[in-house]
């Protein structure tokens, strides 16, 4: 009727429909890989000694036999709980850096290449310098996982606070809005997608990192289940232990995702 | 008392230990519910007057009073009286049309109810209410604009400040939002100042002309008669003065 027309406006279900077919047929591309991986897997592994490749059957049995003793559900957990706690560390450290850096501009030159310095110490090195440093598993892999997430959320916190539009800037000021307004109409709805990237990239690496410190150093958590299987010669148990990594990082990553499509419902349909 | 006093107001900027004069020894005077259009070239500081106008700004030196206090330095006195229009829309995309019309009332503190009743009264008047809940992606460019004219006068400003409002628009859409601006301005009576660098939509819309050379100066300060608005063809020979002002000022 209306002369007026807008795009896509009126047909929300279109919208809609358009991502979620593309997802369902990128299911079936994922499935389809996945699987053929899994088959090759088992066709293997009747050629190969159980020490090599042991087939999916027997690390399943593997799984149950975690599930029965509890340590699958426990240590995870407990493996889960260090990476988090250690971010949520990192994030607040890093945040608080990349904030004061971003809102008094003098303090850039001076923090930023200490941040530098500490990002560029690899995640090994930090792993044995906590063990020397400190006492006690959880401190160690808390520090830890600080030194290795606090720089990365500094970096995306402080380009995303550089990155809040000029132009929007000056039409809030406008209205003469306190410092506090800025900040929660502003600039916090602008950082949020950084933010988010920046926790899916530190999961990921969280993950990787927080193993080899319970390899060396600890008495629980999946690294250490890891270390007990390998020195078993059970390498069904290595594999199992190693899957239950694997998903615990893309599991925190598709929740991180989950929170994105959720709070970023106004982008245009994703490029 | 007039409503904004501007007296020999001159801004240098320094870049790379170069001066640069935008503005040198602007002096004009702005009645209460008066509509007066800034014409100039692109690049004479008329962003920078903008600017100074809107308290974003600090002037190197001169005087620029709206309502006797200095935007920069009163900054806060100016909470609720200033709105302003620019090029480009700014909406923020997060926030639906809606939201962006209530954006200024937020900042306000105007109460929850009456900020969506405001914002809708605006967004009615500029034919956009059946768009209230569709988010600034999704409309044309001309519509934004609007939008954008709905953020401004929802706070009932005391003064409404545009910066080349429609110059992103095509001709067409601008002109038919040209006109709907021009009946809110006469329909509200407020003080308003257009800047652009179109001289035809200055002499359309501006009561009052003031013309700028370079660096930021009066050239020239022509009153438009309402006859003249009628008919186009009687604005050629003011309009070629001005043309003229601004050419001989060209000494650059």
């Amino acid at each position: 009727m209306t002369p007026l027309r807008v795009s896509g406006a009126g047909n929300r279900a279109n919208m809609a429909a358009e991502p979620l077919s593309k997802r369902r047929t990128l299911n079936i591309k994922t499935i389809g890989s996945l699987g053929a991986l899994l088959l090759s897997w088992q066709v293997a592994s009747l050629f190969l000694p159980e020490y090599v490749l042991p087939g999916i059957q027997m690390i399943f049995q593997e799984f149950l036999k975690m599930g029965r003793d509890g340590t699958l559900f426990w240590d995870t957990l407990l493996t889960l709980d260090r990476i988090l706690r250690g971010l949520a560390l990192g994030f607040t450290v890093g945040g608080a850096f990349g904030a004061i850096m971003g809102t008094v501009k003098r303090t850039e030159p001076y923090v930023m290449p200490i941040i530098n310095f500490i990002m560029g110490v690899p995640a090994l090195s930090w792993t044995l310098i906590v063990i020397l440093w400190f006492s006690g598993t959880e401190t160690r892999i808390l520090v830890l996982m600080l030194a290795i997430s606090f720089p990365v959320f500094a970096h995306s916190i402080l380009d995303a606070i550089k990155g809040v539009s000029k132009e929007w800037m000056e039409m809030t000021l406008v209205f003469r809005p306190t410092r506090g307004q800025v900040f929660r109409m502003l600039i916090l709805p602008t950082i949020i997608p950084h933010i988010l990237t920046a926790w899916k990239v530190t999961v990921g690496f969280a993950v990787r990192v927080v193993i080899v410190a319970e390899l060396v150093g600890a008495s629980t958590g999946v690294g250490y289940r890891m270390l007990q299987q390998q020195a078993l010669f059970n390498m069904s148990g290595v594999l199992a232990w190693t899957l239950v990594l694997v998903f615990s990082g893309l599991g925190m990553q598709f929740v991180i995702s989950m929170v994105e499509s959720r709070l970023l419902r106004w982008r245009p349909s994703t490029p | 008392m007039p409503k904004i006093e501007c007296h020999n107001l001159t801004k240098v900027f320094r870049i790379h230990d170069q001066s640069y004069e935008a503005i040198k020894g602007l002096s004009f005077e702005v009645a209460s519910g008066e509509l007066v259009a800034v014409v100039g070239k692109t690049g004479c500081g008329k962003s920078s007057t903008l600017n100074i106008l809107l308290g974003l700004e600090r002037p190197t030196q001169g005087r620029l009073l709206i309502d006797g206090k200095e935007p920069y330095n009163d900054f806060d006195f100016f909470r609720g009286k200033i709105s302003a229009v620019f090029q480009t829309d700014r909406l923020l995309p997060w926030r639906t049309v809606l939201q962006n019309a209530t954006y200024g009332l937020e900042i306000l503190r105007i109460e929850r109810a009456e900020q969506v009743e405001r914002a809708r009264y605006w967004l009615d008047k500029l034919g956009l209410t059946q768009f209230e809940n569709a988010h600034p992606h999704q409309l044309s460019g001309g519509m934004r604009q609007r939008v954008g004219i709905a953020r401004a006068f929802s706070i009932n400003p005391d003064l409404l400040l545009c910066d080349e409002a429609f110059g992103h628009l095509d001709e067409v859409t601008a002109r038919q939002l040209r006109a709907d601006f021009l009946n809110l301005i006469f329909e509200t009576k407020k003080t308003s100042i257009f800047i652009t660098h179109d001289i035809d939509e200055a002499l359309e819309l501006g009561a009052r002309v003031l013309v700028l050379g370079k660096p930021a100066r009066l050239l020239m300060n022509v009153e438009v008669p309402p006859a003249m608005k009628e008919k186009p063809e009687k604005q050629t020979a003011l309009k070629n003065r001005i043309i003229e002002a601004i050419e001989n000022d060209a000494s650059d």
